[in-house]
């Protein structure tokens, strides 16, 4: 399937960072809003609706998947849903990568961000 | 986490549409759980901060998921959304104060419903949310022995102090016996509610004492110095805080005793209505409580274990019990261990009746939802034209949605503003009908606190939410070729149709609060009438304990109480005296074992369990007790042992005649000379046993209440009967002075508040109804006008419009019935339990409320079918 990945982007925060959070692995829906909060030092806290609307969108975009869940439960027995990337949803996590690096290099050249260019030469 | 906190989360995740609440709620509830219970480590403010930033969000969600698109582009952030929030209120603004007169209905149907419900919701979560004000309160434990499975007793010393070596469950436990004390002041003497106690009391309860300590292990050993710890109230009161209390002494009932402790207010166990002295227990009363016999009115505290529920510590008890029964036969036989938590001890009884209230305010809350949403159709009628060009246009629908509903928000948050200032006034006109349980609970101050603003918040955005999204929905869901259609009715009808719903709606719920109400008012008329089994006017009762030296011997006591009983009777006003323990409907028993000589029913070796009354001769005419056959006790029977029997007994035991039987009480065997009437001697609305009276004469005496038959004027009486029981002997207090009406009173204070509030809401229910009747009517005969008037033209009678009107009301009004009713059979179940005499299917009610609600119906179409009737069709044919 063909997907034009540029006219998905920009991501709004939220879902980059969900993406990132699922990048690197699957995870169940408090987990994910753990470690975003965790990844984005508590600047992105998403609460459990605007999460699981993602959730809801990606499954449907296909970004993301539901998995077996790698535990079978926390120690409660409530087997939890693990959620984990697809291929196609890597693609636009690393089309947003990519377009926030240039961006950032953008804003380096600018003397905007970052250490300062010249100081180190 | 709280069951109210998830019902909450529950409740908001049904906003979202059904198959993302099916395929994501259980998740999200569990999300949220997680979230809790981390949040839960750092205390309330992040609960509560986790609560607000949820519900926020969940709002927030549930209504873009619903209304978003189906084209909204993937990547829309919340910013875009929130934009132009701030222009919706502000025209939300505008159109309230454009629109005055339907504004300020709107404002204060919001604050009446919200002010009802926050104020019941106060009351409610002061009584049965709020925590013992002990530390790990809800790991308190009262426990008590039982008797034959069903019967409860005291628990034997020797038994609970095997309990407290022998289990596993609990971290500490300790006994206590209720005592009162005299104390002597200068001129007169005081009554002091006390406690004999052990340390494990203090060790359970966990509060620090305001000065000194409490009582200790040492304390306990009948050789150390006799020891007292005071309250308070009683440090400041008496000793005015004096700061160099401790080592002072206390002579109580003429024993000196050093003071070592003053606890805080909040330490009231185990009388929590009074006790101001513990001390020690064992030291208290020795030769009772070594015996594992005897059972001298002892309760245990004690506290679980963190990680022990009472299911285990049942489990364990009995265990205990089973052993116990086993080694001590004699002593524990058919024994067993019953146990509550403390807090459910205190107000379980209120249970009932504050959910039937807090149902029922939630029920007037919707009636006042569906009257909000009807108004809120009407004003929002003329802005449908200009909606259906707005969507026609290509405005999102969520953004209409957003508009009305910003507005419907607004109103219900400035209502319930008021609402709050209102619940402040109602909240202390119930505090009154509730001042029993929360006295016990120790509630002073205020009953506003963080539940109840978490509350008024939720039912506020919740009201808001809930009549705004009718309007809000349809005013921006009509296509845009027929509201585009001057005049069109077409357009018009579904609202019509709608707001005919919404009045059904509130037509059965107010008949389900009606139904409620009709039968707790009968149940109260019922209770009311219950016939106590003496005449309750006109009696004044005071009870007597007297203590001291000279009071050592039974014949110094009656010697005493005969010198009381010859000043009562002086006293002008008073018709007769009697004395008698224990009193009628106060809830004291007095059991005793009774082996009947000559039964066909019961075995003479058997004994059967019965109320005992100690009586003196006068008392059966004093109390206007009905004496059926035989006689009642004489001065002659001062000599021999005879008893006087109530009906129940003559009629249950001895089928064929009770004059002349012998009855045995332990080595006494006495005969029976009279019968008399039943009295229900635990009150009014419980069952009650049978019962024998001995004559006071005859028997040891401790503490004896004096019951005086007065003219009308038994209230402005007692302190005359004070001052009279005094000049007996001043050291000696009365107390318990009341009338016998007050007891009966305070039998059904809880009906009453049922019986008072129920109906209330359910006035003010049919009040809305009311008018939602008459502005839906009036509605339908603007929208026919024309049909009306051609009707009129053709020769129809003005009379035939007219009925034909009232009908239309009608039958919105009968459709509501048929519903309500129904409804209110199966929401009885909650009510049956605290219903007296009277059936949740009582006919009588449910034709009342049908009846009510049918006249209601035809008052309120009155008016409009009279605009109808006197339409000038030429004029109306004209208009077309």
């Amino acid at each position: 399937m063909h997907v034009n990945l540029q006219k998905l982007l920009p991501l709004s925060a939220t879902e980059f960072h969900v993406l990132l959070v699922l990048a690197e692995g699957p995870c169940h829906g408090y987990g994910i809003m753990k470690a975003v909060e965790r990844d984005s030092d508590g600047a992105i806290a998403p609460e459990i609706g605007s999460l699981y609307r993602l959730i809801n969108r990606f499954l449907k975009s296909e970004w993301i998947l539901e998995t077996e869940p790698r535990d079978p439960g926390d120690g409660r027995g409530k087997p939890r849903r693990f959620y984990s990337i697809t291929p196609l949803g890597l693609d636009v996590v690393r089309s947003e990568a990519k377009r926030l690096e240039n961006a950032l290099q953008v804003a380096h050249s600018r003397r905007l961000a970052g250490p300062q260019e010249d100081s180190g030469r | 986490m709280t069951p109210l906190s998830r019902a909450s989360i529950r409740c908001l995740l049904r906003l979202f549409p059904r198959g993302f609440r099916d395929r994501y709620g259980t998740e999200m509830l569990e999300a949220f759980e997680d979230r809790w219970r981390e949040a839960s480590a750092h205390g309330r403010r992040a609960l509560l901060r986790l609560w607000l930033r949820t519900l926020s969000d969940l709002l927030r969600s549930a209504l873009r998921e619903r209304w978003d698109r189906p084209s909204a582009n993937l990547t829309q952030s919340p910013r875009q959304w929130g934009a132009g929030l701030g222009r919706d209120l502000a025209s939300a603004w505008r159109f309230g104060v454009r629109h005055p007169a339907s504004s300020a209905a709107i404002l204060l149907l919001v604050a009446l419903g919200t002010g009802a419900c926050t104020a019941m919701f106060g009351l409610f979560s002061a009584v049965l949310l709020r925590p013992l004000p002990y530390p790990e309160a809800d790991r308190l434990v009262e426990m008590w022995e039982t008797f034959q499975e069903s019967q409860s007793r005291s628990v034997s010393y020797p038994n609970f102090q095997d309990w407290a070596a022998q289990n596993s469950v609990f971290e500490s436990m300790g006994a206590s016996v209720r005592l009162t004390f005299v104390l002597w002041g200068k001129e007169q003497a005081q009554q002091l509610g006390g406690a004999g106690v052990t340390p494990g009391v203090f060790e359970a309860l966990k509060l620090e004492p305001l000065l000194g300590r409490p009582l200790t292990a040492e304390d306990m050993e009948l050789s150390a110095a006799p020891a007292a710890v005071i309250s308070q109230g009683l440090w400041q009161g008496l000793y005015a805080s004096d700061p160099a209390i401790l080592g002072r002494e206390i002579v109580l009932d003429g024993k000196a005793r050093r003071i070592v402790g003053v606890m805080p207010a909040a330490f009231r166990y185990p009388n929590q209505f009074r006790t101001e002295v513990w001390v020690p227990l064992p030291a208290e009363i020795p030769m009772d409580l070594a015996e594992r016999g005897s059972r001298p009115g002892t309760i245990v505290l004690a506290k679980l274990k963190p990680d022990q529920r009472l299911e285990q510590a049942r489990a364990e008890m009995q265990r205990i019990m089973a052993q116990l029964s086993q080694a001590y036969p004699e002593a524990n036989r058919e024994g067993g261990a019953g146990m509550q938590l403390l807090k459910d001890r205190y107000v379980s009884d209120y249970r009932p009746p504050l959910r039937i209230l807090l149902a029922g305010v939630g029920f007037l809350l919707l009636v006042a939802c569906a009257n909000l949403a009807n108004l809120s159709l009407a004003r929002n009628s003329e802005r449908q034209r200009e909606f259906s060009l707005r969507l026609a246009l290509g405005a999102a629908r969520w953004r209409l949605v957003r508009q009305v509903l910003a507005e419907s928000l607004l109103l219900s948050l400035a209502g319930g503003a008021l609402g709050i200032l209102l619940s402040l006034l109602l909240t202390q006109a119930g505090r009154s009908a509730l001042s029993q349980p929360l006295a016990v609970l120790g509630v002073e101050g205020s009953l506003f606190d963080w539940r109840v603003a978490v509350f008024a918040l939720s039912i506020c955005l919740s009201t808001g939410i809930a009549f705004g999204l009718a309007p809000a929905l349809f005013s921006s869901r009509t296509p845009a070729r027929q509201a585009m259609q001057v005049r069109s009715r077409a357009g018009l009808s579904g609202g019509a149709r709608l707001r005919s719903l919404l009045v059904l709606a509130e037509v059965a719920l107010s008949a389900v609060l009606l139904t409620g109400a009709g039968l707790t008012i009968r149940s109260l008329a019922q209770l009311q009438s219950v016939d106590a089994g003496f005449e309750v006017e006109n009696l004044a009762s005071l009870r007597l304990n007297p203590t001291g030296p000279q009071y050592a011997d039974a014949a110094q006591k009656r010697e005493y109480y005969r010198r009381v009983m010859q000043r009562l009777k002086r006293v002008s006003g008073v018709e007769s005296v009697a004395m008698v323990h224990p009193l009628p409907l106060v809830g004291w028993g007095s059991q005793w074992g009774l082996r009947l000589q000559n039964s066909p029913v019961a075995p003479p070796d058997e004994p059967i369990r019965s109320d005992v009354a100690r009586v003196s001769e006068d008392y059966f005419r004093t109390m206007g007790i009905q004496v059926l056959e035989g006689r009642t006790f004489s001065l002659s029977d001062r000599r021999s042992d005879r008893a006087v029997i109530d009906r129940t007994m003559a009629s249950k035991y001895f089928p064929n005649g009770a004059l002349g039987q012998t009855i045995r009480i332990g080595e006494t065997t006495l005969e029976v000379i009279g019968v008399v009437d039943h009295v229900k001697n635990y009150g009014v609305n419980r069952d009650s046993r049978i019962q024998l009276y001995v004559n006071a004469e005859r028997v040891a005496l401790g503490g004896m209440s004096f019951v005086v038959r007065t003219g009308p004027e038994a209230a402005s009486l007692l302190p005359l009967l004070r001052e009279a029981a005094a000049e007996a002997d001043p050291l000696q207090p009365s107390y318990m002075l009341a009338t016998m009406q007050d007891y009966y009173a305070n039998n059904i204070a809880k009906e009453r508040l049922t019986a008072v509030l129920l109906p209330s809401f359910a006035g003010f229910a049919l009040i809305l109804a009311g008018f939602g009747l008459y502005g839906v009517i009036a509605f339908l005969v603007g929208l026919s006008r024309a049909e009306i008037g051609v009707r009129l033209a053709l020769g129809a009678s003005p009379r035939s419009v007219k009925l034909r009107t009232i009908g239309s009301g009608l039958r919105w009004t009968l459709a509501g019935v048929a519903l309500g009713i129904p409804a209110s059979l199966a929401v009885s179940d909650l009510l049956s339990g605290q219903l007296h005499g009277v059936q949740p299917s009582d006919p009588v009610t449910l034709a009342t409320v049908s009846a009510l609600l049918v006249a209601v119906s035809i008052g309120a179409a009155w008016a409009p079918a009279r605009r109808a009737a006197r339409l000038d069709p030429a004029a109306v044919l004209r208009e077309e």
